[in-house]
């Protein structure tokens, strides 16, 4: 699924934006196939976009999810109309290429502390992930693998809020829940990671 | 699992609804019973839930470069950049407060705000330097400064604002037991100041009592609001993620939040939210209570979802539905229940209702405007806000001019409170007949308007409804509303229709009452004067009804016709000749207006030839010679020569009741009561006691004004008075008699 990133793909077009509004169609009319079609393509949309950004922003300070992901949305899909359902889809698959990416990223980091350098992964879209930064998202990460297994809208929520920037209510609108149940979900769901986060630290404590 | 996570999360859920800690604890106690482990695990979420700073808090993960710390608060002794922390003098929702000194560039004391939530310091600092520009650009004495920003060695950020001394703006009003006026008054100040710095381009964003402190300048309260531009800067913290994870720790209350801020989308705040604030503010100023204060033990999100899906109760409404409290907050209010029920009822629930429109739009568009309106309510103008209906603006109109009103309606409300009475001494006689025509015009037409009113107010039950929806009150309480209206409106027109009737009543027997009462001679021309131009209007009303409205007033007699043919006075020029005849009677007045009580002589004289000659002219039945004839049988009796006055009376009364004046507004009742007064000045007491019975009969007393009735029963003391000294007199005579009698039985 990695590849390695070139600075040439900022200039081109990985795919023609009508796949992606065909895609989206297809997952509406309800075509199994056309879900793991689309990852791939938001995937690689949002790595590009992330990696040039990091590359010309000087300060390399933010990386702005939001931005991203709605750039990646403009740019692929070919309908503004904010009711249609297959924007649900992709902000969906956005944020599970969000978390990738994140991950990947934090990763990298990781390997660059213990001095190993992973191939797959140039200096460049690394970012500005500190060193204990990405050791509490892999915890996080992990943590929210569990959430997926036992309630997989709330780990949904927490993908929304957390690795595209949502706001709860965009959030509960995408994932077609009351913002009432969303805010409870978020709350919950932030206290249980961060239980089961501290339960992974203690247990690497004990090791 | 999934069935042990569902019970978890459903005790979690309610159970950080609750925001009184014990409450918190019995309800977790009470839902988990026996299970310690699931006891345990709802602990252990808790406390999770109430740590902050880490990865899922603040903005996004990827967005947030540099994240605050947990740390701790500086104590008092610490500095911070150039300030010395002296001593905590308050702690809010979203910080503490220090008093400190500033040692450059000058030495002063000022407070620093020091945010203890865990925000994005880099971003609130960066934030508040964007709009430092603008902050510099306030000055209004109300408003406290916030002279710097930054960010503590641990990384909170803190803000520097002027040192304000003084109260919280209800602490301050209550200690002091300001009335509800002089808490308007400061009210007024603040709005003014609000809109100074809307116009510099800052919204407050948080305004709320906490906010506003209050100190005294030369005796006077002084209101200063503080934290003007940071609600900005720290934001987008309240408005969506953390809000919910750990409000009640750390924000205060949403029951100053406007309805969009309620909505947590900040992008769409703007100058209207701090007036809906303002609202609340006000509300609370003079009620004691907030608007949707009874919420306040409720969760965040009930009172939020209240706010943003349900308009408050009526101010008056609340304050009668305060209860214990309500004592109280009348107390501190330097008054009592009722008088501060009745001061909030009306204008200021519209101000409120306007103030705190769920909709924007709805609002009052600026500070200002609100500062305006509050200005217009404490000098007694009507206010926008409320519905314009007739009733309303006329209410006002006489609450503010009370005395003038007062007289006019002692004048027997001559046309919807015209301003006769106070160019009385401009008027000449001649101008009456214009004044008259123009009061007729009026009348008219406010006639037409009542009645389109009254036909609106009927056919509107749907507005109605959309009211009694939008103020939150029952549909019944609408309709209510609508029926005194309506009665209010019906009243405004039997008035008007009763208008010329009661004018002759009080101007011809009433007046001479009072005069008879008090001999100053200012007050006696000035009854005069009233009197005179009262007549005059009436008269060429006389002239001019025919033409206007030939159903109510008879075709004139063919007495007339015939009279005036045998003079040669053309058919044609009948109405001309009418207009003549109410000059001269103006005329009659003008004379009346010179002529003194000590000229009544005089008066009579020119009265009786009036008379005699019109008599000529018209013939005795006519009406006006008739009017003449009461007015100088009135004269003669005020002069108490009793004889010729129940002589010209009794004839006037028969001419009056006679067939050809049938049905012609002719003033009967004050002949009636002349007649009476005669009567009982010669001690023919049963007659003035007939006329008296005769009068109450047809005029239907329980319609007349208290006045008129008070008038009577002084007569009828007088009448009884006089009996009764009959009785005693004869008791006195027989007495005299018996003893005469036994004197004589004795020799």
């Amino acid at each position: 699924m990695i590849r390695a990133m070139h600075l040439e793909f900022i200039h081109t077009w990985p795919c023609q934006m009508n796949d992606v509004t065909q895609i989206l169609i297809r997952i509406e009319e309800g075509d199994a196939q056309a879900t793991n079609d689309l990852f791939p393509l938001v995937y690689e949309e949002l790595k590009r976009l992330a990696t040039a950004k990091l590359k010309n922003e000087q300060d390399q300070q933010m990386l702005e999810a939001t931005g991203l992901v709605h750039e990646a949305y403009l740019r692929l899909v070919d309908s503004k109309d904010d009711q249609w359902s297959g924007r649900a889809h992709f902000f969906s698959a956005a944020a599970e290429a969000m978390r990738r990416i994140l991950i990947d990223q934090a990763r990298a980091r990781k390997s660059l502390k213990r001095g190993g350098l992973d191939k797959t992964l140039s200096l460049d879209t690394v970012g500005p992930i500190t060193a204990r930064k990405a050791d509490e998202l892999i915890s996080l990460n992990d943590a929210l693998d569990q959430l997926q297994s036992v309630d997989s809208t709330k780990a949904q929520l927490v993908k929304l809020k957390f690795f595209v920037g949502m706001t709860t209510n965009q959030a509960a609108e995408i994932l077609d829940i009351p913002l009432r149940t969303a805010e409870r979900n978020w709350a919950f769901a932030r206290a249980w990671l961060y239980q089961k986060m501290g339960d992974f630290d203690d247990e690497t404590a004990e090791i | 699992m999934g069935e042990m996570i569902q019970r978890e999360e459903q005790i979690f859920c309610d159970a950080i609804e609750i925001t009184d800690r014990e409450q918190r604890a019995e309800f977790i106690r009470q839902q988990c019973g026996d299970d310690q482990s699931l006891y345990r695990r709802i602990q252990q979420l808790l406390r999770m839930h109430q740590t902050d700073g880490k990865i899922l808090d603040g903005t996004t993960y990827a967005s947030n470069g540099a994240k605050a710390e947990t740390v701790s608060i500086p104590h008092a002794g610490e500095s911070i950049g150039n300030y010395k922390l002296l001593q905590e003098i308050g702690e809010g929702g979203m910080g503490v407060v220090f008093m400190a000194e500033q040692s450059e560039p000058v030495r002063r004391k000022v407070a620093v705000k020091i945010i203890k939530i865990g925000m994005d310091t880099r971003r609130v600092v960066a934030r508040f330097e964007s709009e430092r520009q603008a902050l510099a650009l306030m000055d209004h004495p109300c408003i406290t400064k916030v002279l710097d920003a930054g960010s503590t060695e641990s990384g909170r950020p803190y803000f520097v604002m002027e040192l304000v001394r003084g109260k919280t703006i209800t602490q301050f009003c209550d200690e002091k037991r300001l009335s509800v006026r002089q808490r308007l008054r400061i009210f007024e100040q603040i709005c003014q100041a609000v809109e100074h710095a809307h116009q510099k381009g800052i919204i407050h964003r948080d305004l709320k009592p906490s906010n506003i402190m209050v100190t005294s300048n030369d005796g006077q309260p002084l209101p200063k609001i503080i934290d003007f531009g940071i609600a900005k800067a720290t934001g987008d913290r309240l408005t969506d993620k953390t809000l919910f994870t750990n409000y009640g720790e750390m924000i205060g209350t949403p029951l100053y939040m406007s309805p969009e801020q309620a909505e947590m989308t900040e992008s769409d705040v703007d100058t209207r939210s701090d007036i809906y604030s303002l609202g609340v503010l006000l509300y609370e100023l003079l009620t004691g209570t907030t608007p949707f204060a009874d919420l306040k033990k409720k969760s965040f999100h009930a009172i939020r979802d209240a706010i943003r899906s349900r308009d408050p109760q009526i101010a008056s409404t609340r304050v009668m539905n305060l209860g214990d409290t309500l004592e109280k907050a009348a107390h501190d209010r330097g008054t009592d229940a009722r008088s501060l029920h009745r001061f909030i009822k009306g204008d200021v629930d519209w101000i409120l209702v306007k103030c705190l429109g769920r909709k924007r739009e709805n609002r009052y568009q600026s500070a200002g405007e609100l500062a305006r309106e509050i200005r217009r309510h404490l000098d007694g103008e009507p206010v926008e806000a409320a519905a314009p209906t007739v009733s309303y603006r006329l209410r006002k109109f006489i609450v503010k001019h009370k005395a003038p009103v007062t007289i006019a309606a002692i004048l027997g409300f001559i046309l919807l409170g015209s301003t006769v009475f106070s160019s009385y001494m401009a008027i000449r006689a001649n101008d009456l007949a214009t004044q008259a025509k123009l009061n007729e015009q009026r009348a008219v037409e406010a006639e037409q308007k009542l009645a389109e009113k009254m036909q609106q107010v009927q056919l509107d039950r749907d507005r109605k409804a959309e009211l009694a929806r939008r103020w939150g009150i029952e549909l019944g309480e609408a309709e209510a509303a609508a029926i005194y209206n309506e009665e209010q409106y019906r009243k405004l027109y039997e008035r008007q229709q009763r208008t010329s009737q009661q004018q002759q009543y009080w101007t011809q027997y009433l007046i001479p009452y009072i005069r008879n009462k008090n001999d100053k001679r200012q007050r006696q021309t000035r009854v005069h004067n009233i009197r005179g131009i009262a007549r005059g209007q009436s008269m060429y009303r006389m002239a001019e009804k025919p033409r206007i409205n030939s159903k109510n007033y008879p075709p004139v007699p063919s007495l007339h016709q015939i009279e005036r043919a045998n003079m040669g006075v053309d058919k044609i020029n009948q109405k001309k000749q009418m207009k003549i005849q109410s000059q001269q009677f103006a005329d009659v007045n003008e004379v009346n207006i010179v002529i003194l009580d000590d000229e009544e002589k005089a008066k009579a004289e020119y009265l009786k030839n009036l008379w005699v000659t019109h008599k000529k002219l018209f013939g005795e039945k006519d009406p006006i010679v008739v009017r003449v004839m009461a007015q100088y049988g009135e004269c003669l009796a005020n002069q108490k020569q009793w004889k010729e006055s129940e002589k010209v009376l009794t004839e006037t009364l028969d001419l009056m009741l006679c067939e050809e004046n049938k049905g012609r507004d002719l003033p009967i009742g004050p002949v009636r009561l002349n007649l009476a007064r005669t009567y009982s000045g010669q001690g023919k007491d049963e007659h003035a006691e007939k006329q008296i019975l005769m009068w109450k009969a047809e005029n239907k007393l329980q319609h007349l004004p208290p006045n008129v009735k008070k008038t009577l029963d002084t007569i009828d003391n007088q009448l009884r008075k006089l009996k009764g000294r009959k009785q005693r007199l004869n008791q006195l005579e027989n007495k005299l008699r018996h003893s005469k009698k036994r004197v004589d039985q004795d020799k």
